[in-house]
């Protein structure tokens, strides 16, 4: 695969590796530093990739790899939360859907977040954008970290829902 | 009995939290993954949405940069900006503290205006300007415009090369010291900032470069992308950061933490061919036991050897470690090509520490109860009207 070619995909399916990578590991920074080692990988054995392949399906063989050694190197007794056959199932699960869906579903998520009440609208970007631990996101917030664990959970349930909605209109999907 | 009936979701939001599931909950998950791709599909749809949520909630409004060259001492003014409180993430936090007083700073807005003939031009501001190089030696920014349109604004005790055009990029700028404000004209050949610690090319409009001073090295170089996309090149590594992303670049890898070395710890049977004041040099002829961590080539390579094993020292709260009282006792009686067994600790090679006497050999080390001719003098009971000892000794000389 030409370096311009790798560099064009990487960018095209950034965030679908990526997203690929924090499904199996549950864990938003480890995810982005495995996409980096990914992409690192990448570059090195893209001349063994054929310019046509289908880069998802490559990229989730590296990921899978990758994952599987981040566990090995993790202080021992700290339980996965998935085990090691269900790791390819969930990646496959990135890998069956087609690109568009993926741009599709970022756009509703985009509608769906900007029709958020401000708090909420914070709330997420506090946590997610900012990465703030929720420990420290509930003493801010006076409540505890139970609760906003819960309202942290129905704020993406609700956005979830919502994205699926309009991924249904027509036009969206 | 009735099956749990799990809210998936909310188990698949707490692993995308990072947070433990009970061992029910993450077998349960697992089965349902593993027979339900629905569910596999619903667990990519949340992962990819929190990925997402980073973009999406991008801050618009224009992001300082902050660079600062290694050998670059603090600012002699405050930055020309403040840092944005925008995209932090915890592996970033704790630079953020250390940098404050290194900073300085950049913002880089879309900008357009029209070229000027030269390939830069101080528009105002007290400089040292020799060729491409440019000093600000007054107490006030100065400005400079580029070629291409851009504009900087370089803090006092600023230093920076305007190299103009060179290969595919319409605008290098060396920052070698100090800080600046960059406005960036918008055009589809790209702007370069050059700094010791790497390369950040702006492929878009709005990013943050930072340079942070670790304890070896040269100085890490942070990159964090408001919006569009700007391209890094650092440590031999080049990467592409898009909205929201932010990254470090050459950080001090973590000292690696080493693999415990196995050691044996059991119990040996060997003679006692030696002896010093607080050790015993022990020759094994078997292994009675050895506890289940230690690995099984070691136990066999155990029988044979001369072991010195020295008394265990203890750790006090009042003082330095003091030899276990009953442990020293027990090598002292120990007598030449004396039969022992012994629960012994390694430490390195053939120096090994006793673990632990069994009872027996605790009662043989100081026997209990038993009548001893030669008890310690009794302690003198003082004469209360003799006042203390001290005062007596001074009254003896």
């Amino acid at each position: 695969m030409r370096e311009e070619t790798l560099v064009k995909n990487l960018l095209q399916y950034k965030r679908t590796l990526e997203g690929m990578l924090f499904a199996m590991v549950g864990d938003a920074a480890v995810a982005e530093d495995l996409f980096q080692e990914m992409a690192v990988l990448m570059t090195r054995k893209r001349e063994q990739a054929d310019e046509n392949c289908k880069f998802v399906a490559w990229g989730r063989q590296i990921a899978i790899n990758l994952v599987r050694d981040w566990r090995k190197k993790l202080a021992r007794g700290k339980v996965q939360t998935l085990d090691d056959d269900v790791l390819e199932a969930v990646a496959g699960a990135f890998e069956a859907s087609a690109e568009s869906a993926w741009d599709a579903r970022r756009e509703a998520l985009r509608l769906c977040s900007d029709k958020l009440p401000e708090k909420d609208r914070l709330l997420l970007r506090r946590r997610y954008e900012e990465s703030v631990p929720v420990e420290q996101l509930a003493a801010e917030l006076s409540v505890s970290r139970g609760a906003l664990d819960t309202s942290l959970y129905r704020l993406r349930r609700a956005l979830h829902d919502c994205v699926e909605l309009r991924l249904q209109q027509p036009g969206m999907s | 009995m009735s099956e749990i009936r799990w809210d998936w979701d909310f188990l698949i939001h707490r692993h995308l939290s990072g947070e433990e599931l009970t061992e029910e909950q993450r077998r349960a998950l697992n089965d349902r993954l593993r027979k339900f791709p629905r569910l596999r599909k619903r667990l990519a749809e949340m992962a990819f949405e929190q990925v997402q949520f980073r973009d999406i909630r991008g801050v618009s409004e224009p992001v300082p940069i902050l660079i600062l060259g290694p050998d670059a001492q603090e600012p002699a003014t405050a930055p020309l900006l403040k840092p944005a409180a925008a995209v932090r993430r915890p592996w970033i936090l704790p630079a953020v503290a250390a940098a404050a007083c290194l900073a300085l700073i950049v913002g880089l807005i879309v900008w357009t205006s029209g070229a000027p003939a030269e390939p830069f031009k101080v528009v105002s501001g007290d400089v040292k300007a020799e060729g491409s190089r440019v000093e600000v030696s007054g107490p006030t920014p100065a400005f400079v415009r580029m070629s291409d349109g851009s504009e900087a604004e370089l803090a006092p005790a600023s230093s920076a090369n305007f190299r103009g055009r060179v290969g595919d990029a319409r605008q290098v700028v060396e920052l070698n010291q100090g800080s600046g404000r960059f406005k960036v004209a918008k055009a589809p050949e790209s702007f370069r900032i050059d700094t010791p610690s790497g390369r950040v090319s702006v492929l878009g409009t709005e990013f943050t470069v930072e340079l942070r001073k670790q304890k070896k090295g040269p100085a890490a170089l942070a990159v964090s992308v408001a919006s569009g996309r700007v391209r890094v090149e650092a440590g031999g590594q080049t990467r592409e950061l898009g909205p929201g992303e932010s990254r470090v670049f050459g950080v001090e890898p973590p000292p690696e933490k080493k693999e415990p070395r196995p050691v044996f710890s059991g119990v040996v049977q060997g003679s006692v061919q030696g002896k010093g004041d607080a050790h015993v040099l022990l020759s094994v002829t078997r292994v009675v036991s050895a506890k289940k961590e230690t690995p099984a080539e070691l136990v066999a390579s155990i029988p044979g050897r001369t072991l010195k094993v020295s008394v265990a020292y203890a750790k006090r709260k009042d003082g330095d470690p003091q030899p276990d009282k009953i442990q020293f006792l027990f090598v002292r009686k120990l007598e030449i090509d004396q039969e022992i067994t012994l629960d012994v600790r390694q430490i390195k090679g053939d120096d090994f520490v006793i673990g632990a006497l069994d009872e027996a050999q605790a009662q043989w080390a100081v026997p209990k109860e038993e009548p001893r001719e030669d008890k310690p003098p009794k302690k003198k009971t003082r004469d209360p009207e003799k006042g203390p000892e001290r005062g007596n000794k001074k009254e003896d000389k």
